[in-house]
């Protein structure tokens, strides 16, 4: 019973896989984190709730970052799916 | 056209890849490594960069320049890894029939480069290093 429902959960469960640079790689040093979320499509700020939640040591960073998806700045209220390129951007300071 | 290298800079080459028989005036900038930030004394630099969206933003750029001024040729290499004291970190070179233009196209393009490629510098100096952040993306946030 245990086992099944283990599944089923897995099941509503989609897979975000992120991409993270600078400061952010070097906090949690990893170049990519996976967040599960029970939601095919969500919006960029459900996002970074959802990555506050599993990461809390990046929380405060979280809000002095922009995110890209498919290589292109989004607002906060704009949607991406499970299978986007998805990045979190610290200010940059290229040049 | 953009680039980016792992390879020390070449003013040559960015001069050469904007040139035309059209031309009036090249402007090149150079941006380069200094070795003081905030009065610390800075070792060397290490660049990072999200390479695909960065040469996306390279070249949106250049479309944004491109739309604002009669431009002959547009250049600009960054390169990561690292990079010490002295050296070009990035180069830029515009070409066009008139001055004008390319003047005030290199110094458009150089700023919004500052403000939107994602590229990243680490400052290293004594006893530590630190990623910096540049004084044009104070808005970063704002914008999304």
């Amino acid at each position: 019973m245990r086992k099944f429902q283990f599944c089923v959960k897995n099941l509503n469960m989609h897979n975000y896989r992120i991409q993270l640079f600078s400061s952010i790689k070097d906090r949690l040093g990893k170049r990519e984190i996976n967040v599960d979320i029970d939601a095919p499509e969500i919006s960029v700020a459900h996002l970074i709730e959802e990555i506050s939640k599993n990461y809390p040591s990046i929380s405060k960073d979280l809000t002095f970052c922009r995110v890209a998806i498919n290589q292109e700045y989004k607002r906060k209220e704009e949607l991406l799916k499970k299978d986007d390129e998805i990045a979190i951007i610290p200010p940059v300071s290229g040049g | 056209m953009v680039e980016l290298t792992h390879a020390p800079l070449s003013l040559e080459n960015a001069s050469r890849a904007v040139a035309d028989p059209a031309a009036g005036g090249i402007d090149i900038f150079l941006g380069v490594v200094r070795n003081k930030n905030l009065e610390k004394s800075v070792k060397y630099l290490e660049y990072e960069a999200y390479e695909t969206m960065a040469k996306k933003q390279m070249q949106l750029i250049e479309e944004e320049s491109r739309k604002k001024w009669k431009l002959l040729h547009v250049f600009m290499i960054h390169r990561l890894g690292k990079v010490e004291i002295g050296e070009a970190s990035v180069i830029l070179a515009v070409s066009s029939v008139h001055r004008p233009e390319c003047f005030a196209a290199t110094r458009y393009i150089i700023d919004r480069l500052k403000e939107t490629v994602p590229i990243w510098k680490k400052e290293y100096f004594e006893g530590g290093a630190i990623w910096q952040e540049n004084a044009e993306v104070k808005e970063w946030v704002k914008q999304s």
